[in-house]
């Protein structure tokens, strides 16, 4: 309080919010450079956007080794996982800009505005992640949302990815209301909004105070799960998958749930000591979520509903990782929940990036049938689509072996013997569709009645995806190294 | 039962009736006529909870730029004065998510509003809810948050433009 | 010199090898044939000549080093943690893996030179390269490596190249069945060898508890393996007898022992480089380096050890048997090897370790020479690889034919050559020895006998060769008819005489395009692929080819005196002796026998029968006609069968084993199988029902779902009493 009893102005270390400010700065200029220049080339914008992320991943990357704190009051935090995540953030942008472009072109949608959105996307995702203020996350969330929203209907004619648009918009703001409700329950029994406070008024212990905090945070875990596509609130991810653009989706799949993991795993932190309520009942919805994904996904016919689906059985893989951690903090730590977030978004973007080549002439086939004869096209991309599947399935020497691995490890030494093993039968599941995506584009294409479409493979594509394919293969060499670093040591 | 909460629950009644309203009346104009009211009561509630600065913003941000620019949306498209422009196949969902719906009231409701009613007591600083409480701390404890609230705006703009312009 | 350097030793064949791989083509099409050639053979040959210099440096370092201190571990980082297990990429630097690196890139340097001359005119010049590089450095792996992991690896990778260079002509059907070959057959060793490691893992850290290593939970690596081994396992020998058995078992399929030599003869089809370096010198006595390696845990069972000597012996004495029957140079020689690995094998078993990497190392002098020497004949021969066409060659490759003629002496076992010294500290061990004995019985002492006598039968088999080749008089090459092979209706003769090593163009133009079907057979026609017929004129190989030969030459000559000599190798392997045996068990000379002078005596046994049925040149009993052949000879050439059976069994015992377990399969299993597949699929079905694509419905069961988190949250709190008191 300064003298005139009025808050005084918050202390700030420009260097924490740096990388958030700076991507949604550089979409800004971006949009500026499109209003400025409306018909020519994206070029410049995209140029724009790729430095402005490196530049960004630089501030974050700078920050590691730097102490941990809060600034802005509290509302922006510096710790470990939250740089890793935001660093995942921007390259999981980066690699998306990479082979937007091309797809956007032959997809006729090539709209400079998707740059800027595509940027305060990540924007938001990232101070979602880098705060402990259930305000700055529900508005980064809100950023997220509203710019994914966009971005899946921008297809315009397609009528389904308008679709794909109005459901996610419709399901996104139901799941945002019942997360505000639970940041207002919160509000009301800590009397702020910062994360810390959910500890301290439980303590309390005062019953209908307790009643409140718990239902609050009900609330905000349902609008999490929203986010995350935890079952049962889930079912707008294979039709937003499949409807929106291409590379729409692959940011979705990946930045999305990085964000939503990361704001996950800040509740459910702060709510620690309630974990005797919420444990049980995240438990079964991991068991569900893992289940019902890959079940599903084994009836599926068209390559973007079923890696939708297998991004649903991911979000079950990575709950139990972040139960296992939460269930005995001592033994487990996060590290394996980070591995897999890393080996997740690097694989599901790959892939991505390869159905994103389906695309031709303003259309775009993303059935199992469409992918026929991609060998013969773009062997290279279909060769680089087998590894991404084979890292999904979980085949060692890839990152999602390792992954997977680590995770059921982690299972194991937390007490959680049940998560563990319906893991490793859900792995044995999804080999099943996993395999299918591959089959399908080695099988020659099949009648000349209708013929399968490709694009050419631009220069972005194929760094994107051979950025994805090193990762993805490399991460296994350097398991021990990567797992020292995330565990900060 | 004192007065202020025979107060509020009237004005809570006439909230969640006109709420109602909005969802269940089939013509688009009658359902914006209804969104007023409810925008209109709700800024009595914030009056009656001392915020007086949310109570007229909420009539002048909501009720007179948003709702007119609602109706403004609907004449044009000329939605109105039809009636039944939606028309819906016989369901049960809408049955089912009501129940749904009085299922988590009531849960919320018993589990959390009662015991709370009973025994906290509201707290509020004195100087709660005034224009210049609100600008300060806008501008310093919540200026993060505010700029934050910028870049959602500047998103929702631009989708809207993205979405909605002609030329592809 | 620091033991850091050991790093550039593995780094600069792989260097080699990435530069092979893709600058290659670039070069050889931006030069031109010639001087592309000309710079990518050194780009190939410096590697391994610079990583020898630095081997031999180290090496110097490490001998001035006093004994006991002989041993660095150099750790790069971790590869692998786990919570009972890590696996960092490490090297060890002692006497054994030096000794190995020295031989690699020593004779991998010479027989990398003498194969810029051999290749030359491939158009696949930098993909062999590419493919030898990559060998050398993963045999530098598999020898430095300081934990079986590592070891596995380089493995793996020497049997990757093996496969990839035995196809290196692949376009000729045999040449890829002979690979596929080898590659088979070593997979039977590779699993004994994983079940092996699998076992001792567990074993180790299995009783990890009442070990005192500090915690160190490196369970592959050998500076932990092997002291613990001692100590868990010396009053266990059963599992101590399980897992080198299953060791063995891996180092019999690296290492071609009986039963699973059988892919290294089909191995020739490689270009005799190949045959040089990776199936005579280096790959093939990974397996005795594997023994000398883990020598604690055959230490520690001596029915182990009998067996390994036996095998070995039995392995000497029937390659050696094998070998009387062939025809094909080069083919004598793949036996000869085999024959010797038995050799290496009966010192190991017998507990004469050092013995073993003795004859390693004077064998990859000699043989290397050797086959060096039968490529350069081969060169100059047209490529034919029959003995039956040769004969008194020693006028036209004069270099050639004596220093192959010291090789043969070598492995003939004449007193003062290398090969004398080595064969004679085995069959020392082995006839001294009392330490491999299954039952009471002596069984390492009986190897050795055996082993005396597969002396006299190598010296007589190589005189043959030696003699049909290079003396006799005859030259048996003029005898067929000139442009015999223009005839291709007269298939008996052409078969029997153009036994060559099958490489040219692909004329079906399955993979080459039609310019390139054209280019490659105007080389065809201007280079130097015509076939052997009256005609032709033996030449003298380039210096590229002959002086790898002479370098060999010299050191088959003097290397094993330099080395036996005062016990250096002995002392510079095992200075303070063996782990566990006392010098009593294993020692170098039997009291009883005089074996020196057996030795020598069989020895010029062999040559002098040789000579005597040799002399004149190719025996009339020998020669084209089959029928002739005494029914010993037409035996051996088959193996005695032994190859056919296999196959055979492989073949069509597998054959009905599968078609039976298909049955089973196709019954039971895939019904199973199904079931689960259907449920599954069944499920799916059911909540793919739930996905009506319906917003409405989908919020709905958000509802629901939030209804039941609440709902279980209200259950849970009132349940354990948190909304009563607290």
């Amino acid at each position: 309080m300064t003298p005139n009893g009025y808050p005084a102005p918050p202390s700030i270390d420009w260097l924490m919010t740096m990388p958030a400010l700076l991507v949604a700065g550089v979409g800004i200029v971006a949009l500026m450079v499109e209003m400025f220049w409306p018909r020519r080339s994206n070029s410049a914008i995209i140029f724009l956007s790729l430095i402005g992320l490196a530049v960004a991943g630089y501030f974050t990357a700078i920050q590691f080794g730097m102490p941990d704190g809060e600034t802005f009051a509290r509302m922006i935090v510096r710790d470990r996982l939250g740089l890793v995540l935001q660093l995942l953030l921007i390259g999981i942008a980066f690699i998306s800009i990479l082979f937007s472009e091309g797809y956007l072109r032959e997809k006729r949608i090539p709209f400079g505005e998707f740059y800027p959105l595509l940027l305060w996307a990540t924007s938001g995702g990232m101070v979602m992640i880098a705060t402990k203020s259930l305000l700055i996350q529900f508005i980064g969330l809100e950023i997220l949302s509203i710019a994914l929203y966009v971005m899946a209907g921008m297809s315009r004619n397609e009528a389904k990815s308008e679709e794909s648009a109005i459901k996610y918009f419709l399901l996104g703001a139901f799941a945002s209301s019942f997360f505000l409700y639970g940041i207002a329950f919160v509000y009301g029994a800590t009397g702020g909004l910062h994360l810390d406070l959910i500890a301290e008024a439980w303590k309390a212990d005062d019953p209908s105070m307790r009643n409140l905090l718990l239902f609050g945070f009900g609330l905000i875990l349902i609008g999490l799960s929203f986010k995350s596509a935890f079952v049962p609130f889930h079912q707008w991810t294979p039709d937003v998958y499949q409807g929106a653009p291409t590379n729409v989706t692959a940011f979705m799949a990946a930045g999305s749930k990085v964000a939503a993991i990361g704001a996950l795993f800040r509740v459910l932190e702060a709510s620690g000591v309630m974990q005797e309520f919420w444990m049980p009942a995240l438990f079964w919805i991991a068991i569900f979520t893992m289940t019902l994904g890959n079940l599903v996904a084994c009836t599926q016919r068209d390559v973007k509903r079923t890696l939708g689906y297998s991004s649903i059985a991911n979000a079950g893989y990575l709950l139990v990782a972040l139960l296992a951690h939460f269930k005995s903090p001592d033994k487990v730590g996060l590290q394996a929940t980070i591995f897999y977030l890393v080996a997740y978004s690097l694989m599901t973007l790959g892939a991505f990036a390869v159905v994103s080549l389906a695309a031709k002439g303003g259309k775009e086939g993303t059935r199992f049938h469409d992918l026929a004869g991609l060998y013969r096209r773009a062997p290279v991309a279909a060769g680089l689509l087998v590894v991404f599947v084979a890292s999904l399935i979980g085949i060692p020497p890839t990152a999602g072996f390792f992954g997977k691995y680590f995770i059921f490890l982690d299972a194991l030494q937390a007490d959680l013997a049940p998560l563990a093993i319906v893991l490793a039968v859900n792995s044995a599941i999804s080999i099943y569709y996993y395999l299918g995506i591959v089959r399908a584009a080695f099988v020659a294409e099949d009648s000349p009645v209708r013929p399968a479409m490709s694009g050419p493979v631009t220069f972005g594509n194929s760094l994107a995806t051979a950025i994805c394919a090193v990762g993805v293969l490399g991460i296994s060499f350097v398991t021990a190294p990567v797992f020292e670093f995330l565990a900060g040591r | 039962m004192d007065t202020n909460l025979i107060v509020f629950l009237a004005m809570a009644l006439v909230a969640a009736v006109a709420a109602v309203g909005v969802v269940a009346m089939n013509n688009p104009v009658r359902s914006a006529l209804c969104l007023v009211v409810n925008f209109f009561v709700l800024a009595f509630v914030y009056f009656s909870l001392r915020a007086e600065l949310m109570g007229i913003s909420q009539i002048l941000v909501y009720t007179g730029a948003i709702m007119v620019l609602f109706l403004f949306v609907i004449m044009l498209l000329n939605l109105g004065g039809r009636g039944g422009t939606l028309e819906e196949r016989p369901d049960v969902k809408p049955g089912i998510g009501v129940g749904l719906g009085i299922a988590l009231f009531a849960l919320i409701a018993f589990q959390v509003l009662f015991p709370l009613q009973a025994s906290a007591t509201p707290r509020a600083p004195d100087d709660y809810g005034l224009p210049q409480t609100v600008g300060r701390n806008l501008f310093t404890t919540y200026v993060l948050p505010f700029e934050l609230a910028s870049v959602l705006l500047l998103v929702g703009i631009v989708g809207a433009i993205l979405l909605a312009k002609r030329k592809m | 010199m620091g033991y850091g350097a050991i790093w550039l030793v593995i780094g600069l064949p792989l260097l080699g090898f990435l530069v092979q791989a893709l600058l290659g083509k670039f070069v050889i099409d931006r030069l031109g044939a010639k001087r592309g050639k000309w710079t990518m053979g050194l780009l190939a040959v410096a590697p391994i000549a610079i990583a020898f210099a630095i081997g031999a440096m180290l090496t110097a370092n490490l001998a001035s080093l006093p004994a006991d201190q002989r041993h660095f571990v150099l750790t790069l980082y971790i590869w692998i943690t786990l919570q009972s297990l890590s696996i960092p990429f490490e090297v060890v630097i002692d006497p054994l893996s030096l000794t190995m690196v020295l031989i690699i890139t020593g004779i991998g340097a010479l027989i990398h030179l003498y194969a810029t001359g051999y290749m030359a005119e491939d158009k696949d010049y930098p993909r062999f390269f590419c493919y030898l590089n990559l060998f050398i450095a993963c045999m530098l792996v598999l020898v430095l490596g300081n934990n079986l992991a590592l070891l596995f690896i380089g493995w793996e990778g020497v049997g990757l190249c093996s496969y990839l260079l035995i196809g290196f002509w692949y376009k000729d059907l045999a040449n890829a069945k002979a690979a596929n070959k080898a590659f088979i057959v070593n997979r039977i060793g590779d699993w004994g060898l994983t079940l092996g490691m699998f076992m001792l893992v567990c074993v180790l850290a299995g009783a990890s508890g009442s070990l005192t290593n500090g915690g160190d939970n490196r369970w592959l690596s050998y500076d932990v393996i092997l002291p613990n081994a001692i100590a868990l396992l010396k009053d266990n020998p059963g599992i101590a007898t399980a897992i080198a058995l299953l060791i063995f078992v891996g180092a019999c399929g690296k290492s071609a022992q009986f039963p699973l030599y059988l892919w290294l003869p089909d191995a020739m089809a490689g270009p005799t480089p190949v045959s040089a370096l990776i199936h005579a010198a280096t790959m093939v006595t990974a397996g005795v380096f594997l023994l000398n390696r883990l020598h604690v845990l055959f230490e520690l069972s001596p029915v182990a050890s009998a067996i390994v000597a036996c095998v070995g012996a039995f392995t000497a004495l029937f390659a050696a048997l094998v070998a009387f029957g062939q025809t094909d140079i080069k083919k004598v020689l793949a036996y000869s090897t085999v024959s010797q690995l038995g050799f290496m094998f009966i010192a190991c078993g017998a507990g004469g370790y050092w013995a073993g990497m003795f004859h390693v190392t004077t064998h990859a002098f000699f043989k290397a020479l050797l086959f060096l020497g039968s490529g350069a004949v081969i060169y100059a021969m047209a490529h034919n690889q029959d003995l039956r066409n040769y004969g008194n060659l020693k006028k036209y490759l004069p270099i050639t034919c004596w220093t192959m003629f010291i090789g043969f002496l070598a492995i003939a076992g004449i007193p003062g050559l290398s090969g004398f010294f080595s064969k004679e500290a085995i069959l020392g061990h082995a006839l001294a020895g009392t330490f491999a004995e299954w039952d009471g019985i002596r069984l390492g002492y009986v190897a050795g006998w055996v082993g005396l006598f597969v002396a006299a039968l190598t010296a007589m088999y190589m005189t043959r060769m030696t003699w049909l080749t290079f003396f006799g008089g005859k030259e048996q090459w003029r005898s067929i008819p000139a442009a015999a092979h223009d005839h291709h209706d007269d298939h008996s003769h052409h078969a029997q005489h153009a036994e060559h090593e099958g490489h040219g163009p692909d004329v079906h133009g399955f993979f080459y395009t039609e310019e390139e079907i054209t280019r490659n057979r105007d080389m065809e026609d201007h280079g130097h692929h015509h076939e052997l017929d009256a005609s032709h004129t033996p030449k003298e190989v380039p210096p590229s080819m002959w002086i790898p030969l002479v370098a060999l030459a010299v050191l088959s000559l003097g290397g094993g005196f330099l080395l036996y000599n005062g016990g250096l190798f002995e002392k510079w392997l095992y200075p303070t002796g063996l782990a566990l045996l006392p010098p009593g068990q294993v020692q170098a000379h039997p009291h009883d026998i005089p074996l020196v002078g057996l030795s020598i005596g069989a020895a010029l046994l062999g040559l002098l029968a040789g000579y005597a049925v040799y002399r004149k040149g190719l025996p009339g009993k020998e020669g084209w006609d089959m029928a002739k052949w005494n029914p010993f000879r037409r035996e051996a050439l088959v193996q005695f069968g032994y190859d056919h059976a296999m196959v055979e069994a492989a073949d069509e015992g597998g054959g009905a084993l599968a078609r039976g377990l298909w049955r089973f399969d196709s019954g039971v299993i895939d019904g199973i199988v199904n079931a689960v597949g259907g449920l599954t699929k069944g499920l799916g079905d059911l909540f793919r029902m739930l996905q009506t694509g319906y917003v409405r419905a989908y919020a709905l069961l958000m509802l629901l779902g939030g209804i039941g988190l609440l709902g279980w949250f209200l259950y849970a709190m009132n349940r354990v009493g948190a909304g009563g008191h607290g």
